[in-house]
């Protein structure tokens, strides 16, 4: 039986229903960031721990296994939400993992120059396309956590011009809490706390 | 002079659904049951008369070998809840 409604109640329904819709789509909007944060994070140290325990530096192969792996465990956490809430997509959602696609691609470049050309500053194009991407993204949703992260990571990307061996790998790693890891818990815990005021 | 309503929108579950398609891109069937907490055969009733109306368009695909049914919005559904939104805030503002 169709329910008809008053107008107020229209307006009401219309309103909630934004709401609930957008609270739905902050309540995921940090898990990527988180995924590929923590991930960028523990790579760097494991293949800081490795080369220091055996001067091998083929160990920075490992850093190829961030794209996989975040992939992977994206997909699963994915994959069981649209299983039990379906799946939606926004316009700037969409907008947002065109841009991280395309950045992704220049930074899987780099990391194969690296291997290929030497010198090649690749702690500092990849730091700096990382911080410009969480930037971009900031701006285009207005969030200032994201926006003001990757100016730092921006200005801190310059300091891999300069600071060099080893020892670099370390601050790569403090570099991706800054730029990924901080402003998605500043989301993610935004998100969740909205979420509880409702309940 | 009062605007008519539309009475295609002018439905509980009709216009939750466009209300959460508005701020969506897409979104497949199950989303929008979660979200209007609507039971499957009203909400795919209420889809297809969305639908036949040129309000909304569904395209049924297959995921993981079982069905699933995407619903975006159309120029014209667009069209037509910007004038019912107009319309009920005229009504409410007298």
């Amino acid at each position: 039986m169709e329910k008809v409604l008053n107008e107020k109640e229209s307006l009401e329904l219309i309103t909630r229903m934004i709401d609930n819709t957008r609270k739905e789509m902050e309540k995921n909007a940090a898990r990527p960031m988180l995924i590929f944060g923590y991930l960028s994070v523990l790579t760097a140290l494991a293949v800081w721990f490795a080369i220091r325990q055996t001067d091998d530096y083929m160990y920075n192969l490992l850093w190829l296994s961030i794209p996989v792996l975040g992939w992977i465990i994206y997909g699963i956490m994915e994959r069981g939400k649209t299983r039990t809430k379906g799946a939606s997509r926004s316009h700037m959602g969409k907008l947002i993992t065109r841009i991280w696609i395309l950045l992704a691609a220049a930074i899987f470049l780099c990391a194969v120059a690296a291997f290929l050309v030497h010198p090649f500053p690749a702690n500092f194009v990849i730091t700096m396309l990382v911080s410009v991407g969480v930037s971009t993204s900031g701006l285009m949703v207005l969030y200032k956590p994201f926006i003001v992260c990757g100016l730092i990571g921006i200005f801190l990307s310059f300091a891999f011009l300069w600071v060099d061996g080893i020892n670099t790998i370390p601050l790569i790693a403090i570099a991706f809490v800054i730029i990924m890891v901080v402003p998605a818990h500043i989301l993610q815990c935004a998100a969740n706390k909205k979420l509880r005021s409702d309940v | 002079m009062f605007k008519e309503l539309d009475p295609l929108l002018h439905s509980e579950l009709r216009l939750a659904v466009m209300s959460v398609l508005i701020s969506l891109e897409e979104a497949d069937f199950v989303y929008l049951q979660k979200q209007t907490g609507a039971s499957p055969g009203n909400l795919s009733i209420q889809l297809d008369k969305l639908n036949a109306a040129g309000y909304i368009e569904m395209e049924k695909t297959f995921r993981r070998k079982k069905p699933r049914t995407v619903c975006r919005i159309t120029p014209g559904g667009l069209e037509a809840f910007r004038s019912y939104v107009k319309a009920i805030k005229g009504y409410l503002e007298v």
